[in-house]
């Protein structure tokens, strides 16, 4: 532990101490009544008993959640660890929390131990305000030594975060579809099988159905040919969730949007009973309940708030970590295009022959207003960057769909599922 | 555990309580209105003290004003100033103890209660030591109080040293 990340502090009874006694120390030699001495004597006496230890007390401490997962409105218990070295008075507190409501202590998560030897353990009860990403902020300490008139202070440890999960009323609110079938039927599945849904033409090989042939076909090229169509099964989709947002814009707003979009997608290949898994952060995606409801939303949530207010995560930056993806899904990215590494993953899934497709949300009306030309280029900068990385995407063979605060997921995901279509007519139009 | 406010409000009323005893005793003993005057504002300050602790400084120099004052007073013995002396100090340490225990939740009471009671009794006992040496015959106990009074403030000054620079916890609770 530095000594220089400690904070020495006078209490407010130094300087009145010194002044006083110095005052009519000055007075008694100016006056020459020792009487005035006698008075000055007793506060420069506790003033020098007060600055008898100096030096600052070895502390650490911790802080301790048992869950960090919690629904909206849920109290949240915890406790806070400190020890430290000898015998000291010590003042606890978490500060800088935000989201989160104090239940006990309140109004402020702050402790005041009395004179005594570490360790000691409190605990403590907060209540979870709003849904999101919450920081508890950090745990600071305030030490000094019995009688001492200076003190110590120093923030020992950064709090852990908490992820809330709306409430089920906000829930049903915040994830309503907007529309339903937007993007029934917006892929395939890519395995071919036994089906209606039309696939591909090809020579006729044993084994094959004689159902199967295509006798307008045959007739014309003079072989049997057969037809191949797509299997009745489900497809898969995975959606891809991009580490959104720096800490500043990760409000619920933004985290709203992407919740929306991700939904808009994942509910109507649920309906369509396609298997639909979220990756977010790790390798392996998680698979949404084929029944939706409550679960299935809460799931999607946990998983954007694992990466919602996350700097670019660094799992993605390790060689070979790209994660693990079902050959036949396809694969809609939910993204601000912020992150390079995200971007690559998405080129990465498309060469490897994925459908892909991106969501991008709009977060261009969260900034704050600018302040002066220098934010306004800065924007501008921004905003033609974003355009860049869209257009590399649209030439790499990525469908991308802008979602915006006006006009809302549905007509993104509409405005997706075209290009999609678009490009797969262009891409069988090759092949033929 | 009490609540926190909870004991910085008995603390801070037992500060009050003592401050307008202190201001009393120094208006009786001065027995002028401009006595009055100097016992209210000390009232005054200490009541301000609760919800701004840098005030403490303030109270402490009104009560030593008001002390001295009465000191150079003509009738006024200066023995008789003990109790205000005591009374100046009790209030300080009590309005410290309110000022750390408003915002926090917080434990036990003996160990401030027994700081106060030897804080008080080194302010007594050095004011009447020093007083009593004072008293000695020609000027070796003048001399004596101010040097060892001297030595006192160089001491402290250079134990303060300067304060790293830095914000404050305060400063970092301030929306």
């Amino acid at each position: 532990m530095s000594r220089n990340s400690w904070r020495r502090r006078a209490d407010p009874r130094l300087p009145g101490y010194l002044m006083a006694g110095l005052g009519a120390m000055i007075a008694s030699i100016a006056t020459g009544q020792h009487e005035l001495a006698a008075l000055g004597a007793p506060f420069l006496a506790l003033a020098a008993i007060g600055l008898a230890d100096r030096h600052p007390v070895e502390t650490t401490g911790q802080v301790t959640l048992p869950h960090d997962l919690v629904i909206e409105d849920d109290v949240v218990s915890g406790q806070v660890s400190v020890d430290w070295e000898g015998e000291a008075e010590v003042e606890i507190m978490l500060a800088g929390w935000k989201g989160i409501t104090p239940v006990e202590p309140a109004p402020n998560i702050r402790w005041s131990l009395p004179q005594r030897t570490g360790p000691a353990t409190v605990p403590f009860e907060l209540r979870a305000q709003s849904w999101g990403t919450h920081d508890l902020g950090a745990l600071w300490v305030r030490v000094r030594r019995p009688g001492s008139l200076l003190f110590w202070e120093r923030k020992l440890t950064a709090a852990p975060a908490i992820r809330v999960l709306p409430s089920p009323l906000r829930l049903q609110r915040l994830l309503r579809p907007s529309e339903p079938r937007a993007v029934s039927g917006m892929h395939l599945s890519r395995s071919r099988g036994h089906g209606t849904d039309f696939a591909e033409l090809r020579p006729y090989q044993p084994g094959d159905r004689l159902r199967d042939l295509s006798w307008s076909t045959s007739a014309r090229l003079g072989a049997p040919w057969v037809t191949v169509h797509h299997p009745e099964r489900t497809g898969t989709v995975l959606l891809l969730l991009d580490a959104f947002f720096s800490n500043e814009q990760a409000g619920p707003e933004s985290l709203a949007r992407a919740a929306r979009a991700a939904w808009a997608v994942a509910s109507v290949h649920l309906g369509a009973q396609d298997r639909v898994g979220l990756l977010a952060r790790g390798r392996t995606a998680a698979w949404v309940p084929p029944q939706g409801g409550l679960r299935a939303r809460w799931l999607l949530m946990e998983a954007l708030l694992s990466v919602g207010g996350a700097a670019e995560d660094v799992w993605r930056r390790r060689r070979g970590s790209r994660p693990i993806v079902p050959a036949d899904a396809l694969i809609v990215g939910v993204t601000t295009l912020r992150s390079d590494t995200f971007l690559q993953d998405l080129l990465h899934h498309c060469r490897t022959g994925h459908t892909v497709g991106t969501l991008v949300i709009d977060t261009a009306d969260l900034m704050p207003d600018p302040k002066g030309p220098v934010d306004v280029v800065a924007r501008r900068i921004w905003q033609a960057n974003r355009s860049a990385r869209r257009d590399s995407l649209e030439r790499s063979g990525v469908s991308t769909a802008l979602v915006t605060a006006e006009k809302g997921v549905g007509p993104a995901v509409s405005a997706l599922r075209r290009r999609m279509r678009t490009r797969r007519r262009i891409h069988i139009g090759r092949g033929a | 555990m009490k609540s926190p406010g909870h004991g910085g409000r008995l603390v801070g009323g037992a500060a009050v309580v003592v401050a307008a005893l202190t201001g009393l005793t120094g208006a009786l003993l001065g027995a002028t209105g401009g006595f009055m005057f100097g016992a209210v504002a000390l009232v005054m300050l200490s009541v301000l003290a609760l919800p701004y602790p840098f005030l403490i400084t303030g109270q402490l120099i009104a009560g030593s004003t008001l002390a001295a004052a009465i000191l150079l007073s003509e009738p006024a013995e200066p023995i008789s100033v003990l109790p205000l002396v005591a009374g100046i100090v009790a209030t300080a340490e009590l309005l410290a103890l309110a000022a750390r225990r408003r915002t926090a939740q917080s434990r036990g009471f003996g160990d401030e209660v027994r700081r106060l009671a030897v804080a008080i009794l080194i302010a007594e006992g050095v004011f009447g030591a020093v007083l009593w040496l004072g008293g000695l015959p020609g000027p070796t106990g003048l001399l004596a109080i101010v040097l060892a009074s001297g030595a006192c403030v160089a001491l402290s000054f250079v134990l303060i040293g300067r304060s790293p620079s830095g914000h404050s916890l305060d400063q970092t609770l301030r929306p």
